[in-house]
Protein backbone atom coordinates (compact mmCIF):
# COMPACT_ATOMS: atom_id res chain seq x y z
CA UNK A 1 0.00 0.00 0.00
CA UNK A 2 1.06 3.19 0.45
CA UNK A 3 2.91 2.93 3.46
CA UNK A 4 0.11 1.47 5.54
CA UNK A 5 1.97 -1.55 7.53
CA UNK A 6 4.88 -1.15 5.11
CA UNK A 7 7.56 -2.15 7.52
CA UNK A 8 8.11 -4.72 9.95
CA UNK A 9 7.43 -3.31 13.33
CA UNK A 10 5.28 -0.34 12.56
CA UNK A 11 2.57 -2.97 11.43
CA UNK A 12 2.52 -4.05 14.85
CA UNK A 13 1.36 -0.57 16.27
CA UNK A 14 -0.99 0.86 14.29
CA UNK A 15 -1.97 3.81 15.99
CA UNK A 16 1.46 5.20 15.34
CA UNK A 17 1.57 3.79 11.63
CA UNK A 18 1.25 6.51 9.38
CA UNK A 19 -0.58 5.35 5.95
CA UNK A 20 -0.62 8.70 3.17
CA UNK A 21 0.46 12.06 3.00
CA UNK A 22 -1.00 14.68 0.96
CA UNK A 23 0.39 18.18 0.21
CA UNK A 24 -1.43 20.51 -2.37
CA UNK A 25 -2.54 24.14 -3.25
CA UNK A 26 -5.95 23.92 -1.96
CA UNK A 27 -8.40 24.15 -5.11
CA UNK A 28 -11.24 26.49 -3.26
CA UNK A 29 -8.54 28.26 -1.01
CA UNK A 30 -5.21 28.80 -3.30
CA UNK A 31 -3.57 31.06 -1.24
CA UNK A 32 -3.50 28.11 1.58
CA UNK A 33 -1.54 24.81 1.53
CA UNK A 34 -3.57 21.49 2.84
CA UNK A 35 -1.13 19.29 4.36
CA UNK A 36 -2.90 15.71 5.36
CA UNK A 37 -1.24 13.05 7.17
CA UNK A 38 -3.41 9.99 7.81
CA UNK A 39 -2.91 7.06 10.58
CA UNK A 40 -4.22 3.64 11.86
CA UNK A 41 -4.63 1.94 8.94
CA UNK A 42 -7.45 -0.71 7.97
CA UNK A 43 -10.25 0.85 9.68
CA UNK A 44 -13.04 -1.78 10.05
CA UNK A 45 -16.35 0.55 10.64
CA UNK A 46 -17.69 -2.42 12.65
CA UNK A 47 -15.11 -2.15 15.40
CA UNK A 48 -17.56 -1.49 18.24
CA UNK A 49 -17.43 -1.56 21.55
CA UNK A 50 -13.95 -0.14 21.29
CA UNK A 51 -13.74 1.94 17.95
CA UNK A 52 -10.58 3.25 16.17
CA UNK A 53 -8.72 6.38 17.64
CA UNK A 54 -5.39 8.34 17.87
CA UNK A 55 -2.79 7.46 20.51
CA UNK A 56 -2.70 9.53 23.41
CA UNK A 57 1.05 8.35 24.04
CA UNK A 58 1.84 9.13 20.10
CA UNK A 59 3.46 12.36 19.07
CA UNK A 60 2.22 13.17 15.47
CA UNK A 61 4.14 15.85 13.47
CA UNK A 62 3.72 17.25 9.98
CA UNK A 63 7.10 18.94 8.77
CA UNK A 64 7.95 21.51 6.48
CA UNK A 65 10.93 21.76 4.79
CA UNK A 66 11.19 25.21 2.86
CA UNK A 67 15.16 25.64 2.19
CA UNK A 68 16.04 22.34 0.96
CA UNK A 69 18.31 21.45 3.55
CA UNK A 70 15.64 18.51 4.51
CA UNK A 71 15.41 20.10 7.98
CA UNK A 72 12.13 20.97 9.60
CA UNK A 73 12.04 24.82 9.22
CA UNK A 74 8.16 24.48 10.48
CA UNK A 75 6.50 21.45 12.32
CA UNK A 76 2.86 20.90 13.20
CA UNK A 77 2.92 18.95 16.84
CA UNK A 78 -0.42 17.34 17.39
CA UNK A 79 -0.93 15.39 21.34
CA UNK A 80 -4.25 13.72 22.01
CA UNK A 81 -5.63 13.32 25.14
CA UNK A 82 -8.61 10.72 25.78
CA UNK A 83 -11.62 11.54 28.52
CA UNK A 84 -13.98 9.43 29.76
CA UNK A 85 -17.35 10.75 30.87
CA UNK A 86 -18.84 7.15 32.31
CA UNK A 87 -16.98 4.60 34.26
CA UNK A 88 -19.63 2.75 34.73
CA UNK A 89 -20.74 1.36 31.08
CA UNK A 90 -19.02 -0.48 28.77
CA UNK A 91 -20.46 1.66 25.82
CA UNK A 92 -18.95 3.77 23.29
CA UNK A 93 -22.23 6.06 23.53
CA UNK A 94 -25.44 5.62 25.80
CA UNK A 95 -27.82 7.23 23.12
CA UNK A 96 -27.56 9.61 19.91
CA UNK A 97 -24.30 11.56 19.47
CA UNK A 98 -26.08 14.89 18.09
CA UNK A 99 -23.23 17.41 19.40
CA UNK A 100 -19.59 17.22 20.11
CA UNK A 101 -20.38 18.07 24.03
CA UNK A 102 -23.30 15.40 23.94
CA UNK A 103 -23.70 13.56 27.32
CA UNK A 104 -24.66 10.67 25.63
CA UNK A 105 -20.68 10.16 24.09
CA UNK A 106 -19.06 8.27 26.45
CA UNK A 107 -14.96 7.93 24.87
CA UNK A 108 -14.13 11.19 23.24
CA UNK A 109 -10.73 13.04 21.69
CA UNK A 110 -8.98 15.86 22.50
CA UNK A 111 -5.99 17.64 20.84
CA UNK A 112 -3.10 20.38 21.19
CA UNK A 113 -1.50 21.80 17.83
CA UNK A 114 1.81 23.01 18.73
CA UNK A 115 3.95 24.82 15.90
CA UNK A 116 7.76 24.75 16.05
CA UNK A 117 9.95 26.49 13.98
CA UNK A 118 13.13 25.31 12.71
CA UNK A 119 15.29 26.94 16.19
CA UNK A 120 13.28 24.82 18.44
CA UNK A 121 10.82 27.52 19.29
CA UNK A 122 7.36 26.16 20.06
CA UNK A 123 4.23 27.40 20.41
CA UNK A 124 1.07 26.16 21.40
CA UNK A 125 -1.73 27.04 18.88
CA UNK A 126 -4.55 25.27 20.36
CA UNK A 127 -5.47 23.10 23.35
CA UNK A 128 -8.27 21.04 23.91
CA UNK A 129 -8.90 20.78 20.35
CA UNK A 130 -12.34 18.11 19.74
CA UNK A 131 -12.01 15.49 17.52
CA UNK A 132 -15.22 14.36 16.18
CA UNK A 133 -16.46 10.61 17.02
CA UNK A 134 -16.33 7.24 15.34
CA UNK A 135 -18.61 7.17 12.68
CA UNK A 136 -20.87 4.53 14.94
CA UNK A 137 -24.00 3.81 12.65
CA UNK A 138 -27.10 5.88 11.54
CA UNK A 139 -28.71 5.27 15.23
CA UNK A 140 -25.65 6.78 17.42
CA UNK A 141 -24.78 9.87 14.80
CA UNK A 142 -27.68 10.70 12.74
CA UNK A 143 -26.06 13.62 11.33
CA UNK A 144 -22.45 12.87 11.02
CA UNK A 145 -21.38 15.18 8.11
CA UNK A 146 -22.86 18.21 10.48
CA UNK A 147 -21.07 16.99 13.57
CA UNK A 148 -17.46 16.51 11.30
CA UNK A 149 -17.96 20.01 10.31
CA UNK A 150 -18.51 21.26 13.85
CA UNK A 151 -15.15 19.15 14.45
CA UNK A 152 -13.38 21.63 11.45
CA UNK A 153 -11.48 25.01 13.23
CA UNK A 154 -10.06 28.01 11.99
CA UNK A 155 -7.28 29.04 14.17
CA UNK A 156 -6.83 32.31 15.19
CA UNK A 157 -3.03 32.36 13.90
CA UNK A 158 -4.93 31.38 10.39
CA UNK A 159 -4.62 27.72 10.44
CA UNK A 160 -7.22 25.53 9.44
CA UNK A 161 -7.42 22.41 11.63
CA UNK A 162 -9.20 19.00 11.67
CA UNK A 163 -8.31 15.42 13.68
CA UNK A 164 -10.57 12.55 13.69
CA UNK A 165 -11.76 9.32 11.09
CA UNK A 166 -12.18 9.93 7.40
CA UNK A 167 -13.35 7.11 4.48
CA UNK A 168 -9.63 5.56 3.18
CA UNK A 169 -8.90 8.05 0.07
CA UNK A 170 -6.08 5.66 -1.16
CA UNK A 171 -7.45 3.21 -3.72
CA UNK A 172 -5.16 0.15 -4.50
CA UNK A 173 -5.69 -3.67 -5.40
CA UNK A 174 -3.51 -4.69 -2.73
CA UNK A 175 -4.67 -8.66 -2.99
CA UNK A 176 -3.22 -8.68 -6.59
CA UNK A 177 -0.14 -6.93 -6.35
CA UNK A 178 1.66 -8.79 -3.61
CA UNK A 179 0.36 -11.73 -5.28
CA UNK A 180 4.01 -12.06 -6.92
CA UNK A 181 3.44 -8.61 -8.98
CA UNK A 182 -0.48 -9.43 -10.54
CA UNK A 183 -1.80 -6.09 -12.14
CA UNK A 184 -5.62 -7.85 -13.12
CA UNK A 185 -5.66 -5.67 -15.97
CA UNK A 186 -2.20 -7.61 -17.09
CA UNK A 187 -2.38 -10.87 -15.38
CA UNK A 188 -2.87 -12.96 -18.37
CA UNK A 189 0.19 -11.57 -20.05
CA UNK A 190 2.19 -12.38 -16.23
CA UNK A 191 4.87 -15.28 -15.86
CA UNK A 192 2.87 -17.14 -14.01
CA UNK A 193 -1.21 -15.70 -14.80
CA UNK A 194 -0.07 -17.09 -18.31
CA UNK A 195 -1.49 -20.21 -17.33
CA UNK A 196 -3.67 -19.31 -14.99
CA UNK A 197 -5.88 -16.40 -16.99
CA UNK A 198 -7.33 -17.02 -20.10
CA UNK A 199 -8.07 -12.80 -20.45
CA UNK A 200 -7.07 -9.83 -18.57
CA UNK A 201 -8.95 -8.96 -15.22
CA UNK A 202 -10.68 -6.51 -13.40
CA UNK A 203 -8.96 -4.41 -10.47
CA UNK A 204 -10.41 -4.97 -7.08
CA UNK A 205 -10.12 -1.60 -4.46
CA UNK A 206 -8.79 -3.55 -1.74
CA UNK A 207 -9.01 -0.90 0.54
CA UNK A 208 -12.69 0.40 -0.18
CA UNK A 209 -15.48 1.03 2.81
CA UNK A 210 -12.25 1.23 5.14
CA UNK A 211 -11.36 4.18 7.24
CA UNK A 212 -8.28 6.10 8.69
CA UNK A 213 -7.64 8.90 11.42
CA UNK A 214 -6.83 12.15 9.34
CA UNK A 215 -4.79 15.32 10.66
CA UNK A 216 -5.64 17.76 8.37
CA UNK A 217 -4.34 21.17 8.09
CA UNK A 218 -4.56 24.13 5.82
CA UNK A 219 -2.12 27.00 5.93
CA UNK A 220 -1.39 30.26 4.61
CA UNK A 221 0.94 29.36 1.95
CA UNK A 222 3.08 32.30 3.00
CA UNK A 223 3.10 30.58 6.64
CA UNK A 224 5.06 28.01 5.06
CA UNK A 225 7.14 29.15 1.81
CA UNK A 226 10.65 30.18 2.26
CA UNK A 227 12.28 33.44 0.86
CA UNK A 228 14.47 32.04 -2.10
CA UNK A 229 11.93 29.47 -3.59
CA UNK A 230 8.24 28.54 -4.18
CA UNK A 231 8.81 24.77 -2.81
CA UNK A 232 8.37 22.96 -0.28
CA UNK A 233 9.63 19.64 1.39
CA UNK A 234 6.90 17.57 3.29
CA UNK A 235 6.53 14.54 5.60
CA UNK A 236 4.74 12.74 8.57
CA UNK A 237 6.54 11.31 11.45
CA UNK A 238 4.96 9.64 15.10
CA UNK A 239 7.47 9.28 18.23
CA UNK A 240 6.37 7.16 21.01
CA UNK A 241 8.82 8.10 24.48
CA UNK A 242 11.52 6.22 25.10
CA UNK A 243 10.39 4.41 28.06
CA UNK A 244 7.52 3.00 29.11
CA UNK A 245 7.14 1.46 32.26
CA UNK A 246 3.77 -0.69 32.81
CA UNK A 247 2.22 -1.82 36.06
CA UNK A 248 -0.82 -3.53 34.88
CA UNK A 249 -3.45 -0.46 34.89
CA UNK A 250 -3.04 2.36 32.79
CA UNK A 251 -3.31 5.15 35.13
CA UNK A 252 -0.19 3.86 36.85
CA UNK A 253 1.96 3.66 33.76
CA UNK A 254 4.81 5.91 33.20
CA UNK A 255 5.59 7.20 30.14
CA UNK A 256 9.64 8.93 30.40
CA UNK A 257 12.03 10.14 28.40
CA UNK A 258 12.89 11.65 25.07
CA UNK A 259 10.34 11.29 21.95
CA UNK A 260 11.80 7.87 19.34
CA UNK A 261 10.53 8.41 15.79
CA UNK A 262 8.94 4.72 14.80
CA UNK A 263 7.08 5.96 11.63
CA UNK A 264 8.02 8.62 8.83
CA UNK A 265 6.06 8.83 5.40
CA UNK A 266 7.36 11.34 2.89
CA UNK A 267 6.59 10.30 -0.78
CA UNK A 268 4.36 7.72 -1.21
CA UNK A 269 5.27 3.97 -1.74
CA UNK A 270 9.22 4.97 -0.48
CA UNK A 271 9.62 2.88 2.36
CA UNK A 272 7.03 0.21 1.06
CA UNK A 273 8.55 -0.30 -2.42
CA UNK A 274 11.82 0.72 -2.28
CA UNK A 275 13.57 0.13 0.85
CA UNK A 276 14.60 -3.55 1.24
CA UNK A 277 12.27 -5.29 4.31
CA UNK A 278 16.03 -5.02 6.46
CA UNK A 279 16.20 -1.98 6.53
CA UNK A 280 12.60 -0.47 6.54
CA UNK A 281 11.71 -0.35 10.41
CA UNK A 282 15.54 1.58 10.36
CA UNK A 283 14.79 4.19 7.83
CA UNK A 284 11.18 4.86 9.57
CA UNK A 285 13.79 5.99 12.47
CA UNK A 286 15.47 8.19 10.50
CA UNK A 287 15.32 11.87 9.62
CA UNK A 288 14.88 12.45 6.00
CA UNK A 289 18.53 13.95 6.11
CA UNK A 290 20.12 10.09 5.93
CA UNK A 291 17.96 9.21 2.70
CA UNK A 292 21.56 9.63 0.90
CA UNK A 293 22.27 6.27 2.49
CA UNK A 294 19.23 4.95 0.83
CA UNK A 295 20.04 6.33 -2.53
CA UNK A 296 21.43 2.88 -4.18
CA UNK A 297 17.62 1.37 -3.74
CA UNK A 298 16.17 4.43 -5.78
CA UNK A 299 18.82 4.51 -8.41
CA UNK A 300 18.78 0.45 -8.94
CA UNK A 301 15.13 -0.25 -7.38
CA UNK A 302 14.40 -3.59 -7.27
CA UNK A 303 10.50 -3.20 -8.77
CA UNK A 304 12.22 -2.51 -12.05
CA UNK A 305 14.33 -5.88 -12.28
CA UNK A 306 11.03 -7.45 -11.49
CA UNK A 307 8.96 -5.58 -13.88
CA UNK A 308 10.77 -7.47 -17.05
CA UNK A 309 10.90 -11.21 -15.63
CA UNK A 310 7.49 -10.97 -14.53
CA UNK A 311 5.85 -9.69 -18.21
CA UNK A 312 8.01 -11.67 -19.95
CA UNK A 313 8.46 -9.67 -23.54
CA UNK A 314 6.88 -6.56 -22.32
CA UNK A 315 9.52 -4.55 -20.45
CA UNK A 316 12.36 -5.48 -23.10
CA UNK A 317 13.72 -1.76 -23.25
CA UNK A 318 13.29 -1.60 -19.31
CA UNK A 319 14.78 -4.65 -19.11
CA UNK A 320 18.48 -3.54 -21.79
CA UNK A 321 18.54 -0.34 -19.08
CA UNK A 322 18.62 -2.31 -15.99
CA UNK A 323 21.26 -4.30 -17.63
CA UNK A 324 23.61 -1.76 -18.00
CA UNK A 325 22.83 -1.09 -14.24
CA UNK A 326 21.87 2.51 -15.40
CA UNK A 327 21.82 4.53 -12.08
CA UNK A 328 17.77 5.82 -12.60
CA UNK A 329 18.47 9.46 -12.09
CA UNK A 330 15.30 10.28 -13.08
CA UNK A 331 13.73 8.72 -9.90
CA UNK A 332 16.59 10.50 -7.64
CA UNK A 333 15.46 13.52 -8.46
CA UNK A 334 11.75 12.58 -8.21
CA UNK A 335 12.18 11.34 -5.03
CA UNK A 336 14.94 12.56 -2.86
CA UNK A 337 15.45 16.14 -4.72
CA UNK A 338 13.04 17.40 -6.55
CA UNK A 339 12.80 17.74 -10.76
CA UNK A 340 14.87 20.58 -11.78
CA UNK A 341 14.26 23.04 -14.11
CA UNK A 342 14.47 22.19 -17.89
CA UNK A 343 13.30 18.55 -17.98
CA UNK A 344 9.77 19.98 -17.80
CA UNK A 345 8.44 22.52 -19.63
CA UNK A 346 6.81 25.37 -17.16
CA UNK A 347 8.03 23.10 -14.35
CA UNK A 348 10.42 22.38 -11.21
CA UNK A 349 10.24 21.46 -7.59
CA UNK A 350 14.04 20.66 -7.22
CA UNK A 351 15.42 21.85 -3.75
CA UNK A 352 18.87 21.47 -4.47
CA UNK A 353 21.52 19.16 -3.67
CA UNK A 354 20.33 17.56 -0.57
CA UNK A 355 19.37 13.65 -1.08
CA UNK A 356 15.84 13.53 1.32
CA UNK A 357 12.38 11.53 0.34
CA UNK A 358 9.66 14.64 1.13
CA UNK A 359 6.74 15.21 -0.50
CA UNK A 360 8.33 18.74 -2.69
CA UNK A 361 5.62 21.49 -3.75
CA UNK A 362 5.66 23.88 -5.95
CA UNK A 363 3.25 26.35 -4.85
CA UNK A 364 3.44 28.36 -7.48
CA UNK A 365 1.64 26.27 -9.63
CA UNK A 366 -1.72 26.89 -9.25
CA UNK A 367 -4.67 24.21 -8.91
CA UNK A 368 -5.61 22.48 -11.69
CA UNK A 369 -9.47 23.05 -13.02
CA UNK A 370 -9.58 19.56 -14.62
CA UNK A 371 -7.51 17.35 -12.54
CA UNK A 372 -6.04 14.21 -14.41
CA UNK A 373 -4.90 11.51 -11.61
CA UNK A 374 -1.26 10.43 -13.58
CA UNK A 375 -0.59 13.85 -12.30
CA UNK A 376 2.79 15.39 -13.83
CA UNK A 377 2.84 12.57 -16.00
CA UNK A 378 -0.06 13.83 -17.85
CA UNK A 379 0.51 16.89 -17.85
CA UNK A 380 -0.89 17.59 -14.97
CA UNK A 381 1.20 20.24 -12.98
CA UNK A 382 -0.36 20.16 -9.65
CA UNK A 383 -0.22 16.99 -9.21
CA UNK A 384 1.47 14.18 -7.85
CA UNK A 385 4.97 14.17 -8.02
CA UNK A 386 4.15 17.99 -7.57
CA UNK A 387 2.45 17.31 -3.88
CA UNK A 388 -0.29 14.70 -3.97
CA UNK A 389 -4.13 15.91 -3.95
CA UNK A 390 -6.11 13.10 -3.02
CA UNK A 391 -7.37 11.24 -5.53
CA UNK A 392 -3.99 11.10 -7.29
CA UNK A 393 -3.16 7.39 -8.51
CA UNK A 394 -0.23 6.99 -7.26
CA UNK A 395 0.06 3.74 -7.80
CA UNK A 396 0.19 3.83 -11.67
CA UNK A 397 2.19 6.79 -11.54
CA UNK A 398 4.93 5.40 -9.44
CA UNK A 399 4.30 1.95 -11.80
CA UNK A 400 4.53 4.25 -15.05
CA UNK A 401 7.54 5.77 -13.83
CA UNK A 402 9.49 3.09 -12.63
CA UNK A 403 9.18 1.39 -15.57
CA UNK A 404 10.85 4.00 -17.17
CA UNK A 405 7.87 6.49 -18.31
CA UNK A 406 10.56 9.24 -16.27
CA UNK A 407 13.50 7.60 -17.37
CA UNK A 408 12.98 9.25 -20.51
CA UNK A 409 13.11 12.80 -19.61
CA UNK A 410 16.60 12.80 -18.40
CA UNK A 411 17.91 10.24 -21.45
CA UNK A 412 16.10 11.49 -24.93
CA UNK A 413 18.09 8.18 -26.29
CA UNK A 414 16.24 5.78 -23.91
CA UNK A 415 12.54 5.01 -25.55
CA UNK A 416 9.62 3.78 -23.07
CA UNK A 417 8.16 0.17 -23.87
CA UNK A 418 4.89 0.62 -25.45
CA UNK A 419 3.35 -1.00 -22.55
CA UNK A 420 4.70 2.22 -20.28
CA UNK A 421 1.43 4.37 -21.77
CA UNK A 422 -1.07 2.09 -20.89
CA UNK A 423 0.38 0.64 -17.48
CA UNK A 424 -1.59 1.03 -14.53
CA UNK A 425 -3.20 -0.42 -11.32
CA UNK A 426 -6.84 -0.42 -13.03
CA UNK A 427 -8.40 2.04 -10.24
CA UNK A 428 -9.21 5.45 -9.62
CA UNK A 429 -10.94 7.57 -7.78
CA UNK A 430 -14.52 6.32 -8.40
CA UNK A 431 -13.62 3.20 -6.85
CA UNK A 432 -13.80 5.17 -2.95
CA UNK A 433 -17.11 4.46 -2.31
CA UNK A 434 -17.18 7.47 0.01
CA UNK A 435 -17.06 10.79 -2.37
CA UNK A 436 -14.26 12.73 -1.73
CA UNK A 437 -14.88 16.61 -0.59
CA UNK A 438 -14.61 19.23 -2.77
CA UNK A 439 -13.48 21.42 0.29
CA UNK A 440 -11.21 20.40 3.32
CA UNK A 441 -10.91 18.50 4.84
CA UNK A 442 -11.53 16.85 1.35
CA UNK A 443 -11.35 13.26 2.22
CA UNK A 444 -14.90 11.68 2.74
CA UNK A 445 -16.91 11.22 5.26
CA UNK A 446 -16.09 7.62 6.81
CA UNK A 447 -18.05 4.31 6.50
CA UNK A 448 -20.25 3.36 9.39
CA UNK A 449 -20.72 0.46 11.10
CA UNK A 450 -24.01 -0.46 10.73
CA UNK A 451 -24.37 0.30 7.22
CA UNK A 452 -20.58 -1.72 6.29
CA UNK A 453 -21.10 -4.30 8.68
CA UNK A 454 -18.33 -6.49 7.26
CA UNK B 1 20.24 7.89 49.93
CA UNK B 2 17.85 6.97 47.03
CA UNK B 3 15.91 3.92 48.08
CA UNK B 4 16.06 0.97 45.02
CA UNK B 5 12.60 2.04 44.23
CA UNK B 6 13.16 5.44 43.72
CA UNK B 7 15.97 5.63 41.67
CA UNK B 8 14.18 2.71 39.44
CA UNK B 9 10.96 5.00 39.29
CA UNK B 10 12.03 7.79 41.50
CA UNK B 11 10.25 11.15 41.76
CA UNK B 12 10.99 14.41 40.02
CA UNK B 13 9.69 16.97 37.94
CA UNK B 14 11.36 18.31 34.86
CA UNK B 15 12.16 20.36 32.07
CA UNK B 16 10.91 19.72 28.59
CA UNK B 17 13.32 18.70 25.97
CA UNK B 18 16.92 19.07 24.43
CA UNK B 19 19.63 17.49 23.17
CA UNK B 20 21.23 14.15 25.70
CA UNK B 21 23.44 15.54 28.24
CA UNK B 22 26.41 13.54 29.78
CA UNK B 23 27.13 14.90 33.53
CA UNK B 24 29.21 12.67 36.11
CA UNK B 25 26.80 11.60 38.53
CA UNK B 26 22.74 11.15 39.56
CA UNK B 27 22.53 14.21 41.31
CA UNK B 28 23.60 16.19 38.69
CA UNK B 29 21.75 14.37 36.34
CA UNK B 30 18.88 15.28 38.49
CA UNK B 31 19.84 18.58 38.75
CA UNK B 32 20.33 18.67 34.57
CA UNK B 33 16.91 17.69 34.18
CA UNK B 34 15.65 20.50 36.62
CA UNK B 35 14.21 17.37 38.92
CA UNK B 36 11.83 17.85 42.03
CA UNK B 37 9.18 15.75 43.97
CA UNK B 38 6.52 15.04 40.97
CA UNK B 39 6.83 12.95 37.71
CA UNK B 40 8.50 9.58 37.15
CA UNK B 41 12.65 9.08 36.67
CA UNK B 42 13.67 5.95 34.93
CA UNK B 43 17.16 4.80 35.83
CA UNK B 44 19.20 2.14 33.12
CA UNK B 45 22.27 0.69 33.53
CA UNK B 46 23.95 0.33 30.25
CA UNK B 47 27.46 -1.08 31.04
CA UNK B 48 27.82 -2.13 34.48
CA UNK B 49 31.87 -2.16 34.50
CA UNK B 50 32.17 1.76 33.48
CA UNK B 51 29.11 2.85 35.48
CA UNK B 52 27.30 4.47 32.41
CA UNK B 53 23.70 4.83 33.19
CA UNK B 54 21.17 6.41 31.29
CA UNK B 55 18.51 8.43 33.47
CA UNK B 56 15.10 8.76 31.77
CA UNK B 57 13.24 11.92 33.00
CA UNK B 58 10.79 14.16 31.26
CA UNK B 59 11.68 14.29 27.71
CA UNK B 60 15.14 13.88 28.40
CA UNK B 61 17.67 11.22 28.28
CA UNK B 62 20.76 12.39 30.67
CA UNK B 63 23.89 9.76 30.87
CA UNK B 64 25.38 9.40 33.71
CA UNK B 65 29.15 7.63 34.89
CA UNK B 66 28.63 6.59 38.08
CA UNK B 67 30.53 3.16 39.20
CA UNK B 68 29.62 3.10 42.44
CA UNK B 69 25.81 3.48 41.87
CA UNK B 70 25.85 1.27 39.31
CA UNK B 71 27.14 -1.24 41.14
CA UNK B 72 24.58 -0.68 43.52
CA UNK B 73 21.82 -0.90 41.27
CA UNK B 74 23.27 -4.34 40.26
CA UNK B 75 23.25 -5.30 43.31
CA UNK B 76 19.63 -4.35 44.22
CA UNK B 77 18.47 -5.78 41.35
CA UNK B 78 20.05 -9.43 42.57
CA UNK B 79 18.19 -9.10 45.88
CA UNK B 80 15.31 -11.57 46.22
Amino acid sequence: MSSHREAPEISKDPVADSTDLYAFVSPDHPDTVTLIANYVPLQTPASGPNFFEFGDDVLYEIHVDNNGDGHADVTYQFRFETKVTNENTFLYNTGPIESLDSENWNRRQFYSITKVDGHGNAKVLARNVPCPPANVGPLSIPDYKGLAADATFKLKTGEKVFAGQRAEGFFVDLGSIFDLGTLRPFQNLHLLGQKAFQKAGEAVNATDRTNVHSIALQVPITDLRGKSSPVIGVWTTASRRQVRVLHGHNSDDVYVGPNVQVSRLGNPLFNEVIVPMAKKDLWNSLPPTEDKNFVQFVEQPELAQLLPVLYPGVFDNLAALNKKKTARADLVAVLLTGIPEGLIEGFHNNTGEIQADMLRLNTHIKPSKKENPLGVLAGDLAGFPNGRRVKDDVVSIALRAVAGATFALVDKKFKPDDAVAILEQGLSAADVTSPFLARFPYLGIPYDGFNNPS
Amino acid sequence: MLSRRNVLLGAATVGVGGAVVSVASLSEAFEEAGAATGDSVVVQVVDLKSGRLNVFAGERRIEVHDRDLASRMAKAARRK
